[in-house]
This record gives structure tokens, sequence and C-alpha cells, in this order.
């Protein structure tokens, strides 16, 4: 979404019938624009009157030191939604789900030849009640030979998730309108993927709305202007 | 050649698509078939795409939509297949939006007419495709090159 304007994105997934959209900004966590991340919640907080759809701010922080991560977090929160964290890397995987201000890990197989979480990480996820996400452009952005070691790894996260029932989301991760798929799809490639329906509920209606949820109801108060300050802790 | 009772007739299922890509070349009935094909082959595989047995019944040029015949109860893997399909030699980044499954190929061609319609306007070297919701694709030698959206401007006085 970097390059594409906000509204144009809320329209496209207006239309496709999406309920609750995110629009997410991708920041380094060494050195994350605080102004831009302003910028776009002033923009999504005008966005309301123009689109049916609730649009509302988040970030996903990509970072190469742990500590960098962490300073990053607090700095953050306050401004979003909805707070993600790029993973891969052993020590980025296991600072994002330590921490019960991250809302998601994303893409925690980046790099790895599995899924990307051992035994500790399955065990903070759960305990924190940190998200593990599935970033479904990293799997539409691929094709061929690709796209099945992508799958692969997908379906090495779902194993581990039936045995050790970790919280799971999917997001879309699009970047422009012709990344946007409407949820009906959505489900049928989640079903494609070997989720069941069951599954796929949980993680394409039930885990946004339970994190938008927690966010809003106890673990944080957003006063970035043109935000409404809908909750308190 | 022999007539088959109805209960040995194949069920089949019809996909109302439609084709957004970033490249806007026409692309006629042979085109989309050829599309759709290279789609549910490339992610399902020969023998995948041989299960769903898809045929292309329709194909609305001026839409860029048509109407997919698949085998009743593989209907999701074709669905599927279309979502996953997101780049093409011929049409570049592209994106096969589903707009609805039916029984039957007039409930299918229901969901054609939902379909956002557009006005072009050209200014110099570029187009700019503006839906009815709002949304412009700005054209420039027949590539999408920005995504944007249009505002009413506010009445005066």
């Amino acid at each position: 979404m970097d390059e594409v304007d906000p509204l144009r994105m809320a329209l496209a997934t207006d239309r496709l019938g999406y309920e609750v959209v995110i629009l997410t900004l991708r920041l380094r966590a060494e050195d994350p624009d605080l102004d831009e991340l302003e910028w776009l919640a002033e923009e999504t907080a005008e966005l309301r009157d123009r689109v049916d759809a609730l649009v509302l701010p988040g970030c996903q922080l990509e970072a190469e030191d742990p500590g960098a991560l962490r300073r990053a977090i607090p700095r953050v929160r306050p401004l979003v939604y909805y707070l993600a964290v790029g993973g891969g890397r052993p020590g980025i995987n296991r600072a994002a789900l330590g921490d019960t201000r991250v809302d998601a890990l994303s893409h925690p197989e980046r790099g790895n030849p599995h899924a990307g979480l051992g035994k500790h990480e399955l065990e903070l996820a759960r305990e924190k009640r940190t998200y593990v996400e599935i970033d479904l452009a990293r799997l539409l952005r691929r094709s061929g030979e690709r796209l099945a070691w992508q799958v692969s790894r997908l379906r090495d996260l779902l194993r581990m998730r039936r045995r050790k029932r970790f919280p799971l989301t999917v997001a879309l991760g699009a970047r422009d309108p012709l990344e946007l798929l409407p949820a009906r799809q959505l489900e049928d490639v989640l079903d494609l993927l070997g989720l069941s329906e069951g599954e796929a509920r949980e993680a394409l209606v039930e885990a946004p709305r339970e994190l938008l949820r927690w966010n809003v109801a106890c673990k944080h108060v957003f006063v970035v202007p043109g935000v409404a300050v809908v909750g308190h802790g | 050649m022999v007539r088959l009772t109805s209960t040995l007739r194949p069920r089949w299922r019809y996909i109302a698509f439609k084709v957004w890509s970033e490249r806007l070349e026409r692309l006629d009935f042979d085109g989309a078939r050829d599309l759709v094909l290279r789609a549910l082959r490339d992610v399902l595989g020969p023998v995948g795409m041989g299960k769903v047995r898809p045929w292309l019944m329709r194909w609305d040029e001026g839409l860029r939509a048509g109407i997919l015949r698949v085998e009743r109860g593989r209907e999701s893997r074709a669905r599927a297949a279309l979502s996953l399909y997101r780049r093409d030699p011929e049409l570049g980044r592209v994106f096969l939006e589903v707009l609805g499954t039916s029984g039957t190929v007039k409930g299918a061609e229901r969901f054609l007419s939902r379909v956002p319609r557009w006005d072009v306007e050209r200014v110099g070297d570029r187009s700019f495709w503006i839906y009815e919701n709002g949304e412009v694709d700005v054209v420039e030698e027949g590539r999408v090159v920005a995504y944007t959206s249009y505002e009413d401007p506010e009445p005066e006085g």
C-alpha cells in the first residue's frame, strides 16, 4: 500500500465486501518514521465518511536486531490498532512472540526451510497470546516451484498449529488493488492449502475480531490526532 | 452421438469471473480461454485441471468478464486456482476476481451485471479509467501505472 493512495485501497476493499480493513505501513524498527504513521492515522480517520468498511491504521515493523525492535515497539504501539512484526530470524521471532504489545508475528518462515517456529516460540505464542500471521502476499507473489515451497512451509505451520493450538491469523498483505482478494476467494485458497472450514473461519473472522476487541477494550489507548479514543486500559 | 440420460450426465457449476490486469490489452474469447486454462494448469497441474473439466462458456470483451463451466464439487478448487494465479506472460500482473458461482448459466449471468462500470477520459498520452465507486486507474501505453481515487469536488457556497 506504500505506492497506492489509502482511499483507493479502502474503496477497493469495500467493493470486495470487507467489513474491517487495516491499512498497514511497513517501517524499519531501527528508524521508524512516526510522521508517516501519524499521516496514515489521519488519512484513515478521514476515510470513515467515504467508505462503509471500518478502516484502521496499522504497522508492520521490520527489524534486524531484537534490541531495536524492543525500542521501536513502545513508540509505534500507541499510534496503531494493529502492530505486526515481520519475522524470519530466530531472535526476531522470539522477541516478537514474547512481547504482549505485539499483535502478530508475520511470516516467521521467511528464510527458513521450515515454519520458523520451535517449541519455545510456540509456548511463547500461546502464553502471550501473540498471533502468528500467515502473509498470503508471499504466496500470491510466487508461482511454480517457489509457490510449492511456500505452500509446504505453510503446511508445516498448520501441522504445528493442530498439535499446539497457538493463535493464528491470516493477512492479505496486498500492496495494490491487483493483489486483493474477495473474502470468499480467500476461503477457497485456505481450503486448497488444507485448512478446514472451522480453522479458516477462526483465522479469518474470529482472530481479527478478537484482536481488535482486545486492543480496544483493555490493552492500549489511542490518542492519535484524528483517531477517536475508543477504549481505556 | 449417444444422448446420455439425465442421471448419467455430468453436473456442472458456472463461475462468473472478471479479469483485472496491469496491461490492458484487448482480450478476445480465445485469449480469455487461454488465460483461464493457463491459470488452472499453473496452479493445479494438468491432472488437477483435468479433474476440474473447465470450459469457457461466455466472454464479454467489453466487461472483461466471463462464465467458466466446471465440474460440480470442484468449483472451490477452480476458484482457489483462479485466485492464486497472479502473473501472466501476456497480461503481466493479473487478478481473476470471482463474482459468484451458480448452478445455471442464467444465474451466473446475473453476476456479470454487478461488474462496476467505468468511463475512460484521455489527457495527452494518459488515460484515466474512472469507476463508478470512485476508483481511478491511470493508464500509460496500455499499462496501469497508478491506482488512485476520485473525490467529488465540494459544492460551492
